[in-house]
């Protein structure tokens, strides 16, 4: 018998097998049913994407599992597959996992694991959707007392990129990690810690060895310092030599009444562990506007420095304004730079209406990006605190040194609400960048502007179930939520998600 | 509520597609695609480069870390070896994107190698899968891989030089064994050369055979093949016409006897 089913059949047995009625089960279901294709294929065809997730809680132990189920026309990108499982024992100071967890070591320096809740990731080439998630397979142990916290884990972190149907299964998580760390509150203000984490990359007997240390204090109410710095053990500590692989990562907080920001610094070199199991700090500013989302710069961690200051006023009257610059250096075998300006604005104007504005100038290197400019104003008007009206214009252009013309993008979206279940809206989108109006499928540099028209409507019918549909054409391209970021692809059609919690 | 979990059960028969891929010593899968920069049709196959050491950089044009390690590729790989007529350098763009991108990932990462587009299904008889992006490949003369990366292809580009060093020194010798000895194929510098528009090759076989004379651009494409057959052994000789092409070195390739010999010309017009 397989592990995975051996699992899962202990799982079934408890549940059936238990008579205390104290044990809970709960968990939800995705279900995203698609009619369509990328704009610039022909054949429409039907996907029915689901999403299982179960919990099983009896006293201190609890189970979980993960379904994912997809299904085309297509055979070879379809799957059915257990793709997660757990069981875990916990206690008031003790916590121990066996099977999928996510976990992180330090600030992500060394190890991040996560999960984008409701994405369902699509590669072009594979066409199979699935959840977008990282996380370790293997076993985690933890303990946190109100001095000492200490964890230790050996697990192999998945390697997302490729999809559940991928066989043979075991080359999805080529890394082996053991790492443990351990943090000390020296006071309710200073707190130090360090790790140790050692890897076997692509099933490799060769290990590598890594350290770390991290700290973290509030000297006074208003200020806060942190930091981490990691390094292979090979190397020199705090030499910061180009052959080198460490991270260096600090940051402060601080705020005086109303007023208040944050500046941070990093400085990696060589820390792209295994395929990419870490995450450090990317100090970038992950805008939520979609023109700006779309153009978030990617951590290089095989080397980057950088800062970000950031601060924000907050008006008495409710009014905010916030202003962050970010620059960050790739010193790779070319140099790239990369530097951005970001202000916004918030103003409201009474009970019911609300301003939001921002203006954005960066120089993107990496993306061969100059000049950009992005601004957008945001206008939401409540009637009588049910029905409301959100405007969201925004505008970015950009030049490119070989381009003889520069590239514009437009966004527009209108949305009514009627609090708290229902909402429909249009979105418009517009492209004259090459890269968007170009057909893949074609040799010839098509240049005529490009055009995404859609509708959404969402309806809550009850606080565990709501329906999300969309209909027509969406624009993907890269996307970044906390951190991640990945390619999402275009869409014309019709989409319906049903999402339920139970 | 049972109807349910026994779902779940039935659910664990998975299904599954199983990848296939090359191995290191093993015949590498060929391929055609487009060059990127050229005129529609214009295509480059690891067929026609056979007898050349062939490095490949399987990227992705909108892949982040592809535009910021493609520059190690440029000096530290293609800038090395790209004086020697028994090497070429190929990118291939896993991601299939349009021809825009890939004008755009050139000149971020300053690369000068022939482009390739439209290789996403190259990459999966590779590697299995369309992750494995921001790889080396190096291909012997032989057709047979000799060095498939698993990481990035800033973390093992010295690792990719040895090979390359080391596959173009078994190359070397073996021109070099083979043209001093009397028992084996020879191949004679054209005449005349420089030369316009026509010029003479002369070969000398040990023994009868299969043999093949091919002629390449200085991009590594196949732009003629002159002899393809059996022939007597003894001396041959055969003439080119280069009217219908450019100026320009190209390189003239003898496989016989399971070896390989090339030299250089210079059409001048």
């Amino acid at each position: 018998m397989k592990k995975t089913e051996f699992i899962l059949f202990f799982f079934t047995f408890v549940i059936f097998g238990s008579k205390d009625s104290k044990a809970q089960v709960y968990g939800s279901n995705t279900v995203e049913i698609q009619y369509g294709n990328l704009p610039f294929e022909d054949k429409n065809f039907g996907s029915s994407y689901d999403q299982v997730n179960l919990f099983y809680d009896h006293n201190n132990l609890s189970f979980y599992g993960r379904v994912e189920y997809f299904l085309t026309p297509y055979e070879d990108r379809n799957y059915q597959d257990l793709t997660q499982k757990r069981i875990q024992y916990r206690d008031d100071t003790f916590r121990i996992r066996l099977g999928n967890f996510y976990e992180t070591i330090g600030r992500g320096l060394l190890l991040r694991s996560y999960d984008i809740p409701g994405s369902v990731y699509e590669d072009e080439f594979e066409r199979t959707r699935y959840s977008f998630f990282r996380d370790l397979e293997g076993i985690a142990v933890d303990a946190t007392t109100s001095w000492l916290e200490v964890k230790a884990l050996h697990a192999k972190p998945l390697f997302n990129i490729l999809p559940p149907n991928f066989k043979p299964d075991t080359l999805r998580r080529p890394d082996l990690v053991e790492a443990i760390q351990a943090n000390v509150f020296l006071s309710e203000k200073i707190s130090i810690g360090g790790a140790f984490m050692r890897s076997y990359p692509n099933f490799s007997n060769a290990t590598s060895e890594y350290g770390s240390f991290m700290f973290s204090s509030t000297p006074i109410q208003n200020i806060s310092f942190f930091g981490e710095y990691a390094f292979e053990t090979d190397a020199q500590v705090l030499a910061f030599q180009k052959e080198d692989a460490y991270a260096l990562y600090l940051g402060s907080n601080f705020y005086i009444d109303s007023f208040g920001g944050s500046i941070e610094y990093k400085n990696y070199n060589n820390f792209r562990l295994g395929q990419g199991y870490n995450d450090p700090p990317s100090l970038i500013k992950e805008h939520t506007y979609p023109v700006l989302n779309r153009s978030t710069h990617v951590l290089e961690t095989s080397n980057e420095t950088g800062f970000q200051f950031e601060t924000y006023y907050n008006f008495e009257e409710g009014h905010a304004i916030t202003a962050n610059f970010t620059t960050a250096k790739n010193d790779l075998f070319r140099e790239f730079n990369y530097m951005e300006f970001f202000l916004e604005g918030y103003y409201e104007v009474d009970d019911f209406l609300s301003i939001k504005t921002f203006f954005d100038y960066a120089d993107d290197e990496p993306k061969s990006e100059e000049n950009r400019i992005s601004v957008g104003l945001i206008t939401d008007k409540s009637f009588n605190y049910e029905w409301g009206l959100n405007l969201d214009l925004q505008y970015q252009t950009f030049e490119r040194s070989f381009d003889p013309d520069p590239s514009s993008n437009y966004y527009g979206a209108i949305t009514f609400t009627y609090l708290p279940d229902i909402s429909a809206g249009i979105v418009f989108e517009a492209s004259t960048d090459p890269q968007q109006t170009d057909n893949p499928n074609t040799f010839a540099v098509e240049t005529e502007t490009r055009t995404w028209l859609g509708t959404n409507f969402s309806y809550r019918f009850s606080s565990s179930n709501r329906i999300d549909v969309f209909a027509g054409k969406r624009r993907g391209g890269p996307a970044c939520t906390s951190g991640i970021c990945y390619e999402i692809l275009d869409f014309e059609g019709v989409e319906v998600r049903f999402s339920t919690r139970f | 509520m049972k109807t349910f979990f026994f779902t779940i059960l039935i659910l664990l028969f998975s299904t599954g597609y199983a990848s296939a891929q090359v191995s290191v010593g093993e015949e590498a899968p060929d391929f055609t695609h487009q060059v990127l920069g050229e005129s529609e049709g214009t295509n480059i196959s690891l067929s026609d480069l056979e007898g050349q050491v062939v490095y490949i950089f399987f990227y992705g044009a909108g892949c982040p870390h592809c535009r910021t390690n493609g520059p190690v590729t440029e000096t530290e790989i293609y800038q090395t070896f790209k004086d020697d007529t028994n090497f070429v350098a190929l990118g291939l763009d896993t991601w299939d994107d349009p021809v825009s991108n890939n004008q755009n990932f050139r000149n971020v990462t300053g690369i000068t190698y022939p482009l390739l587009l439209n290789a996403g299904q190259t990459l999966v008889d590779y590697y299995g899968g369309s992750g494995f992006y921001d790889r080396s490949v190096v291909i012997g003369a032989d057709g047979f891989l000799k060095y498939k990366g698993t990481t990035f292809v800033d973390s093992d580009y010295e690792d990719v030089v040895d090979v390359i060093v080391d596959e173009l020194a078994i190359l070397s010798t073996s021109s070099e064994i083979d043209n001093d000895s009397p028992t084996s194929i020879r191949l004679d510098q054209n005449y005349p050369n420089p030369f316009n528009p026509s010029t003479t090759i002369s070969y000398q076989l040990a023994s009868p055979g299969e043999v093949k004379l091919q002629i390449f651009n200085a991009l590594g494409q196949q732009i003629a093949t002159l002899v393809d057959g059996f022939q007597a052994s003894g001396s041959q000789s055969i003439s080119w016409n280069a009217t219908s092409v450019p100026s320009g070195i190209y390189m003239y390739r003898l496989i016989a006897g399971g070896e390989v010999l090339t030299k250089r010309m210079m059409l001048i017009k």
